[in-house]
């Protein structure tokens, strides 16, 4: 059947739109059983994941610095092998909390373009290769966790990290 | 040699080698491809000018000389774009060699190479002077490209200046051999206290072992040989011991190795500012040498530590911009006398860490930038036309200066006039990520700031604690510490006030600038902090923690919205601490006491007292207090500012020339406008018939001088303020 042939720039940026929709969804039906590597962790009684290519150090926390009139989803500084970073609560920045933070022992440092922020666990879950079958859309309702995993033992809130760094409450604020 | 040279000697030789290096691959690059001469030449330049400055302000002027005469050669090249010939890349190559066989004679200190560069000088300097011809082999196209331009400059120099090097941005320290080895030595003693952490390891594994595979076997069987059982237990044990001696000879052997690892690299990255002072007294000296002039320089911030890195990089434009102020701005000294300036001009260069950034201000007191001439030169030089010239603001006109090849020097000197100082020094800061900008009151001085961000300094910080949290507050930023006792502590209309050298300074707890509750008592002695710039104010917190000095890192960008921190302090082995902005302190000084007059309104006491002492006396304590305070001499003027000012109270002596306090009493009642003004009798002499006479004439209250306390008189005052008001 012959392509129709746009006329307008909309008709242009419309067929780019399908064409890119239909690459994306060919891609995605061949790698359905691609393995993508998370670090999982629980914090506030979830279980979240970050793509492992972002996890630079993950450490026991063992000084915190509190942030003097810090919001509470700050929780503090650390030094952790030469990574300078805030601790984020990740539950309370996404008002995510199922129960109260109760034990902070960990902290996972990820890095993304040049920039770093730790975040803070309860328990470190380990690394999980989550097949790109097992993941599907997460109706939480925030664009900082667009997906979810669901693997046999865990269910795991996928976290959009340059979302998150992207948030204005995590910006310079400017003067 | 030279003392300042024998310092700096390993820096300087690697630095010359440097920029031989990439003078002569411009060279090499431009003859090859004439089209990059227009760039080349600039870095050409730069890397030229940075060697003649360096070189003159350790006084090897044999080098400095050298590369003044490869400017000039070369100055056709950059002037026109064109010109390049064989000759001069010949000449040049083989007089960088010299200069690179030349440092080898200075790190021996002995002569060698001395000879070649100074025959290599002349022979350039007499290349310079014969004004060759332009040579068709090389640099035709460079002209056909640049023809339209109308000066030194083509107008797509403007803007970004390109800059060579600019991936080459200082991202490494040089490290002597003997540095090197000792570094090297240390991470041996670490990798051997790996391997013991190692065996101990597999001990514990095979000790761990021994005991699962005992306790399953009596799990299965019970316990069929109890004394065996316990004499593997006790074996386990003492190994147990055992490996606790070592593990704890380990930490033992891992705290001094990584104090000493850390003390090599602090010591490596870090030097003081003090480093600067020679260069900089001796450029400043040499540029009055050349030019007839005299300045003399004034150093503050040399205890701050700077990244070595930094403090290398920052050498050469900070030398150029006070040469650029002796030549540039410091008039001659017959100008300077006949407009009643110190015929010895004055140049003050600051070092000041702030937060993250480290702020070099170079300040003159010379004739500073002429806006006018910059404009003239831009317009000649085809940069802007005389109707854009005409728009340009001060600070846009001032940018102009910091354009490659803009001078408005008429003359090239050894000194300047070629156009290249303030790019070099413009470009450096770009590179370091910093900044640079100009002020200037014509007739009065320039001000160049430089402002750099800090990659690793080490600052002395005074560590603080409150609420149980430490802090650590630049050491520069405090300018007095206190320890009052409480009963010195005097409590003023809610406030608590104490007294140094007799100023009032209104107590701010650390907390609660930090916006948050203290809780606890105030020690006996509480500890109290004057901050530079902060009158009348001091801080408290809870505990002095002593002096320590420490690297500070940026904050992480989440937090530089916090404006009471400016970085954070890594202490080895333990928490990273918040280091308190002295700015932001100040700000939020400033805004509480704002606060504090708005809810108090500030309310204005008029003192009438013949003493200057008691007006001084009372002034400082009603000011404590929070109050405004007027002050007239006698009764007379204190009337007068009474009924033309607007005062809400007045305490007045009972004694005084001209119009005594009770004459001032009663004409305060008899005139409406005044009839209900508070006021309090101060007077000298506590008898009855005084008071008896003050109170019947109208006087608020009666506080006699000889029984005067401080807060009593606050009190006084607001509570009939209070009444008043009510």
């Amino acid at each position: 059947m012959a392509e129709e042939v746009p006329s307008s720039a909309d008709d242009i940026t419309r067929l780019l739109h399908e064409r890119a929709a239909q690459l994306a969804r060919r891609e995605r039906g061949s790698d359905e059983a691609t393995l993508l590597p998370h670090v999982a962790f629980q914090a506030a009684g979830q279980q979240f994941a970050v793509p492992l290519r972002y996890v630079v150090y993950a450490s026991r926390l063992r000084h915190l610095t509190p942030i003097p009139g810090g919001p509470p989803y700050l929780l503090g500084i650390c030094a952790l092998a030469g990574h300078l970073v805030s601790v984020l609560d990740v539950a309370a920045f996404l008002d995510l909390r199922q129960r109260g933070l109760s034990d902070v022992a960990c902290c996972l440092v990820v890095s993304y373009e040049g920039r770093e922020l730790g975040l803070c666990a309860e328990r470190l879950l380990g690394i999980e290769d989550v097949p790109a079958a097992a993941i599907s859309p997460w109706q939480g309702g925030s664009s900082m966790i667009p997906q979810m995993a669901t693997l046999p033992k865990l269910r795991l809130l996928l976290l959009d990290l340059p979302q998150l760094l992207s948030d204005p409450r995590l910006q310079e604020e400017r003067q | 040699m030279d003392e300042l040279l024998r310092e700096v000697i390993d820096i300087f030789v690697a630095e010359v080698r440097e920029q031989a290096d990439r003078i002569s691959q411009a060279l090499l690059t431009m003859e090859q491809q004439p089209s990059t001469i227009p760039t080349e030449i600039e870095e050409l330049y730069r890397q030229a000018h940075s060697l003649k400055g360096s070189s003159a302000s350790l006084g090897v002027e044999e080098l400095s000389q050298l590369a003044h005469h490869l400017e000039s050669v070369l100055l056709p090249v950059r002037r026109h774009r064109s010109s390049l010939t064989a000759e001069m890349v010949d000449l040049g190559l083989k007089a960088l060699d010299a200069v690179k066989l030349r440092v080898v004679g200075l790190l021996a200190d002995n002569e060698v190479g001395l000879a070649e560069v100074h025959r290599f000088a002349e022979q350039l300097e007499q290349l310079a002077q014969r004004n060759p011809l332009p040579d068709p082999t090389v640099g035709a196209q460079a002209l056909a490209d640049s023809s339209a331009a109308p000066d030194d400059l083509r107008s797509d120099d403007i803007g970004e200046p390109t800059f060579a090097g600019s991936s080459e941005a200082p991202d490494s320290v040089r490290v002597s051999i003997e540095k090197l080895a000792a570094l090297i030595q240390h991470t041996d003693d670490l990798r051997r206290l790996r391997g013991q952490l190692e065996r101990h390891q597999s001990e514990v594994t095979t000790m761990l072992r021994g005991l699962e595979k005992l306790l399953r076997t009596n799990a299965k069987n019970g316990d069929p040989d109890p004394k065996r059982t316990d004499e593997e237990i006790q074996h386990v044990v003492r190994g147990l011991r055992a490996m606790r001696r070592d593990l704890l000879d380990d930490i033992e052997g891992l705290q001094s190795t990584t104090g000493e690892l850390d003390d090599g690299l602090r010591a490596i990255q870090l030097l003081p500012a003090a480093l600067l002072s020679q260069p900089l007294h001796r450029a400043i000296r040499e540029a009055c040498r050349s030019t007839g002039k005299e300045a003399t320089l004034v150093l503050r911030g040399e205890d701050v530590f700077l990244d070595r890195t930094l403090l290398e990089a920052i050498q050469t434009p900070l030398l150029h911009v006070v040469r650029n102020a002796v030549d540039h701005g410091i008039e001659d000294v017959a100008v300077r006398e006949a407009i009643g300036k110190p015929a010895v001009g004055r140049i003050s260069v600051t070092i000041e860490q702030r937060g993250s950034q480290v702020e070099i201000t170079v300040e003159d007191d010379g004739r500073g930038l002429d806006v006018t001439r910059i404009r003239e030169v831009a317009i000649k030089r085809g940069l802007l036309n005389a109707t854009e010239a005409a728009r340009l603001d001060e600070q846009e006109s001032y940018q102009l200066l910091l354009r490659p090849g803009f001078s408005t020097k008429e003359e090239t000197t050894t000194l300047s006039g070629r156009g290249v100082g303030l790019d070099v020094v413009n470009t450096t800061v770009r590179k370091l990520h910093g900044s640079l900008t100009l002020e200037s009151t014509p007739g009065a001085g320039a001000l160049f700031v430089i402002s750099v961000p800090l990659t690793v300094a080490a600052s002395r910080l005074l560590m603080l604690e409150e609420q149980d949290h430490t802090f650590a507050l630049p050491l520069p930023a405090v300018a007095r510490i206190a320890l009052p006792r409480r009963e010195e502590l005097v409590q003023f209309g809610g406030q608590t006030v104490y007294y140094i050298d007799g100023q009032p300074h209104t107590v701010l707890r650390l907390s609660k600038l930090l916006g948050q509750t203290h809780s606890g008592d105030v020690p006996n002695r509480q500890p109290l902090l004057i901050l530079r710039g902060a009158s009348g104010v001091a801080i408290a917190c809870d505990k002095l923690r002593g002096e320590a000095e420490l690297v500070l890192r940026p904050l992480p960008i989440e937090l530089r919205r916090f404006p009471l921190l400016s970085s954070v302090a890594i202490v080895p082995s333990g928490p990273a601490l918040f280091v308190l902005s002295p700015q932001g302190l100040l700000r939020t000084v400033g805004s509480l006491r704002m606060a504090h007059d708005a809810r108090s309104r500030r309310r204005t006491v008029l003192v009438a007292d013949d003493s200057i002492t008691t007006r001084s006396l009372l002034r400082s304590v009603l000011e404590g207090g929070g109050y405004r305070v007027r002050t007239a001499s006698d009764g007379d003027e204190a009337l007068r500012i009474a009924r033309s000012e607007p005062i809400d109270l007045v305490v007045s002596d009972v004694r005084m020339p001209r119009l005594d306090g009770i004459g001032l009493l009663q004409r305060l009642r008899s005139d409406p406008r005044t009839s209900t003004l508070p006021l309090v009798l101060f007077s000298g002499a506590n008898n009855d018939e005084d008071k008896q006479r003050g109170l019947a004439a109208g006087a608020s209250a009666y506080l006699a001088k000889s029984d005067f306390e401080r807060g009593q008189l606050v009190d006084v005052v607001t509570q009939l303020l209070q009444e008043a008001g009510s």
